[in-house]
């Protein structure tokens, strides 16, 4: 429905202050939008309300507002900041810190977990050997095979090393 | 969301929540409405800078406040209005009744504005009467509905409605006047 000047005029201040039904806040959009005298009146009437806004509005010198703003956070932190455990707790419940602080925790551990398990290997060994020593080169080892033209027959691996590769040569038949 | 988009409400539970960054937020959007609104309402800047840190302190540890069943900003202007109004009593309380309203006029002359449109607007606001300037005062400096004012004011919607006209048509007609005789 189409709203005459006076109509519109009318609901000028609550079009401004956003208090129109949405049919109202359509009609008065729609005749600003094709009337010039009533927009005039509209950009007018904003611009004195808005002024009233920066007339009243001001702040208190610098120092005055740096001092205000610095004792206003004082009592606020004191209030409102988590101390150590609660920021702790926070950083904790955040997922991605949260991973990170679980993979930097289980870093040192997984580094120490690999070192020790090493050096418990390596005595492990050392104690083995020393309750069954193992001797370096055995003094004979015989293989029994068969041989189509001869028969049943052996050979002997004499002083086999058993750290050093297996040398052909050695091979006794 | 950026920051900026976030509403009072979203930054008074960071607030509660310990970040101190969303105070700093507050402050800003706060600053300059709330103690230019506190120190139009007293007249003096001394006053008004106590009255300002004490209300706003006020507002932000007050854990009662539950921003789901109302705006930051309507209980913000409701604190401070209620605190200068009880001020004025213990002023008035103090002196004689004509010397507090001189006094008082004194200190609202002297109210610093910034440009020489700012004071032909605040001088034109001094004429009206009480009830006017702190109408025009609550919706665009405080930016509170309707409805926030006449829960405030304890009157009708429809009661703030037609006040604010009248309140329009009045600096209207005093900022016309003013412009006349300049």
């Amino acid at each position: 429905m189409k709203i005459d000047c006076s109509a519109c005029k009318e609901r000028l201040l609550e079009h401004l202050h956003g208090e129109l039904g949405s049919q109202e806040r359509s009609e008065t959009a729609d005749h600003l939008a094709a009337c010039g005298d009533c927009a005039r009146e509209y950009c007018q009437l904003d611009a004195t309300l808005q002024g009233v806004g920066w007339a009243v509005a001001v702040a208190p010198d610098a120092t005055r507002s740096r001092k205000i703003r610095a004792a206003l956070a004082s009592e606020l932190r004191a209030q409102f900041a988590p101390n150590g455990l609660q920021r702790l707790l926070r950083v904790w419940s955040r997922p991605i810190p949260a991973y990170g602080a679980l993979v930097a925790a289980l870093l040192p551990l997984c580094v120490w977990g690999v070192v020790a398990g090493h050096d418990a290997q390596s005595s492990s060994e050392r104690d083995a050997n020393q309750l069954f020593p193992v001797p370096a080169k055995a003094v004979q080892l015989t293989f029994e095979f068969e041989d189509e033209s001869a028969g049943k027959s052996s050979a002997v691996l004499d002083e086999y090393d058993a750290v050093a590769p297996l040398a052909p040569e050695s091979l006794l038949f | 969301m950026s920051d900026d988009q976030l509403s009072d409400e979203v930054l008074v539970e960071e607030l509660r929540a310990g970040d101190m960054s969303a105070f700093e937020r507050l402050y800003d959007r706060y600053e300059h409405r709330l103690y230019g609104y506190i120190l139009r309402m007293m007249g003096e800047a001394g006053l008004a800078e106590d009255l300002f840190q004490d209300v706003f302190l006020t507002v932000l540890r007050d854990t009662s406040f539950d921003p789901e069943r109302g705006r930051f900003a309507a209980w913000v202007f409701q604190v401070a209005r209620n605190r200068c109004i009880g001020e004025m009593r213990r002023a008035r309380t103090r002196k004689a009744t004509t010397q507090w309203l001189g006094e008082r006029a004194r200190g609202l002359d002297h109210v610093p504005a910034t440009a020489e449109r700012d004071r032909r607007v605040w001088a034109a606001l001094q004429q009206l009467p009480e009830g006017q300037r702190q109408l025009l005062m609550l919706k665009q400096v405080g930016e509170l509905t309707y409805r926030e004012i006449a829960t405030l004011l304890d009157v009708a919607e429809g009661t703030v409605k037609s006040r604010l006209h009248g309140a329009t048509a009045a600096l209207r007609k005093r900022l016309a006047s003013l412009a006349e005789e300049s």
